[in-house]
């Protein structure tokens, strides 16, 4: 074969110049291809918020890697949002599983403020891999495009001159389509650098805070006093005197035995509800002043749902009652908790409570003042 | 070198850079911006509160309110812009719905009292858009939250301020309670921030 046989004339110093300088040109856009195929990436640092792990002017090598394989304490590269999308390099101070991607705090070591950003599961962070101290300043030097240029007229002259030299060896299409792809080759070097070397910052920041502003809204907005009201009727019905009226009575009793069974009664005019809306009710409470007891048991007030009079009120004729929203208290206590009940009164009518025995068989006796007495029971209703 | 094998290694070089940029991609897009400016200097705010709060309501009824001023002042070397926002805590039962919030900021024209008081508090001459020097006039709850780029432009109009060293300005904040009985018994704890970042 005539392109294996030996050149007339030996290869010139030119050209071996041309070749050698195309091989290291070839490695060197190997190497840096080989590492961006296995997700590695040059970024020239720009600034020193995260001093001195990374300073201004570093060369950091950084590898691509799933969100997931990023730690608390690693130093990574991310666009962030916040800053229009720049590259930043800060280190990650907390994180956290976001279903397949995570959700990331950054910060820049010299910094006082974070940034918050998330990566979704299949995208890609840079993971600090490599750091040569002072390289970038190296590196953005060699690729000014004056120094970039200036490369690719060097090429130039040295294939110019090559191709020249092989005119004399008579190869001269073979030699120029050799030293074009060559040439060729070199350009694709030499521009390469500055485009696959990336730029990243270490955006500075800093926060001024007012923490621990505590706001408490108070637990009413009512300023209306509670309003206690007297009873304006109060009797009691005795099982053993069915058809007697005990009304004008200084007393009245609650009795629990077998057929001698006593009920109170008690009614109140509502005091007028305050009109203010912040101003609801929220508790009516029904206080009776007791005179003795012999009671161990539970007392009931119930509401009562039918009139009935001071001066007529007797055994036989005692008002229906309902069970609904009844109030319940040991004897003792000589207060029920009637804040429903008083709701239905307010809502519908108001016919008064009517106080016995939980059970009426348990021997039992309580006496109450009644108004007659100077000691009338009191509704008491509190708003807020 | 024989002159085939460095044909060849080249041709490599060039496919493996051509297919390689592309995995990058996936989270990288080159920036070239400020390629060859190296930024030195320091970024620092600080404030003169010395760690207490700004704003107290406690037992508070409808109409309640609370002022306090708070002076902020650049220190760091490269000129920032500043974000406002906030941190709402979790721990809160949600009183920030019902707390009207208004930051106003300006100077005081004389001697700056002590924090928090707001005597001889002057706003800002400019309208922002809610009143001269207003920069925020809402709810606590609709106050930014713990992020710069959604946080309040230091001022909101005309442009962000670039805030250069030994620059500072005096924040008005007030709050007050609405009148909605909603808000009874609830309770909210809040941090004002403000973040400067380099320009």
């Amino acid at each position: 074969m005539e392109g294996r046989a030996p050149s007339p004339r030996p290869v010139t110093r030119r050209a071996r110049a041309v070749r050698v300088a195309v091989g290291l040109l070839s490695v060197w856009l190997l190497a840096l291809g080989l590492l961006y195929a296995a997700g590695y990436r040059p970024l020239v640092v720009h600034s020193a918020s995260m001093a001195p792990a990374v300073d201004s002017g570093d060369l950091v090598i950084t590898r691509a890697v799933a969100p997931a394989d990023i730690a608390v304490g690693d130093i990574v590269s991310f666009h962030d949002r916040s800053r229009a999308g720049r590259l930043i390099t800060h280190r990650v101070t907390a994180l956290r599983r976001e279903g397949r991607g995570v959700a990331f705090v950054t910060r820049g070591d010299v910094n006082t403020a974070t940034e918050r950003w998330s990566s979704a599961g299949d995208a890609q962070v840079g993971k600090l891999a490599l750091r040569v101290p002072l390289a970038g300043y190296a590196v953005t030097w060699l690729t000014r495009p004056v120094i970039i240029l200036a490369l690719l007229a060097l090429v130039l002259a040295l294939l110019a001159s090559a191709v020249l030299g092989a005119r004399r060896t008579r190869h001269v299409t073979r030699s120029v389509v050799r030293f074009g792809l060559a040439g060729l080759a070199s350009a694709a070097a030499i521009v390469s650098a500055p485009i696959m070397l990336g730029a990243t910052e270490g955006a500075f920041s800093a926060v001024a805070a007012n923490s621990a502003n505590t706001f408490e809204a108070d637990t009413t907005f009512c300023t209306t006093a509670p309003q206690v009201v007297s009873s304006v009727a109060d009797t009691y019905v005795s099982q053993s005197d069915p058809d007697v009226n005990d009304g004008a009575d200084p007393s009245m009793t609650v009795t629990s035995q077998s057929g001698e069974n006593a009920r109170s009664l008690v009614r109140f005019t509502l005091p007028v509800a305050p009109v203010d809306p912040q101003c609801p009710m929220t508790s009516a409470v029904l206080r009776l002043t007791q005179q003795f007891s012999l009671f161990a048991g539970t007392l009931h007030a119930k509401r009562v749902t039918a009139p009935w009079g001071e001066m007529t009120a007797t055994w036989n004729n005692q008002p229906i009652t309902t069970d609904v929203d009844l109030a319940a208290a040991p004897a003792d206590d000589n207060a029920f908790d009637v804040t429903a009940q008083v709701a239905s009164m307010y809502a519908g009518t108001n016919n008064g409570f009517l106080i016995r025995a939980g059970v009426e068989s348990v021997i039992g006796v309580t006496a109450y003042s009644t108004r007659e007495a100077g000691s009338a029971p009191t509704l008491t209703i509190t708003y807020g | 070198m024989p002159r085939r094998s460095v044909l060849i290694l080249a041709a490599i070089a060039l496919v493996v850079a051509i297919g390689g940029g592309q995995t990058w991609a996936a989270y990288n897009a080159t920036t070239a911006s400020n390629a060859n400016s190296f930024a030195s200097g320091t970024v620092a705010l600080t404030d003169n509160d010395s760690g207490a709060a700004l704003l107290t309501l406690a037992t508070a009824v409808p109409g309640d309110t609370d002022t306090g001023c708070i002076t902020v002042t650049y220190t760091g070397s490269l000129a920032s812009a500043v974000h406002l926002y906030g941190t709402t805590s979790t721990a809160g039962t949600g009183l920030d719905a019902y707390l009207d919030l208004k930051i106003t900021r300006g100077t005081f024209t004389g001697a700056a009292p002590a924090f928090d008081a707001c005597t001889n508090f002057t706003p800002d001459a400019t309208n922002y858009g809610s009143g001269n020097g207003v920069v925020y006039d809402g709810t606590l709850l609709a106050y930014p939250d713990d992020d710069y780029l959604s946080g309040i432009v230091d001022p909101p109009a005309g442009g962000a301020e670039s805030w250069t060293s030994g620059e500072s300005h005096v924040y008005k904040l007030q709050v007050t309670l609405r009148d909605d009985i909603a808000a009874k018994g609830k309770n909210a704890t809040q941090t004002f921030t403000w973040e400067a970042r380099n320009t």
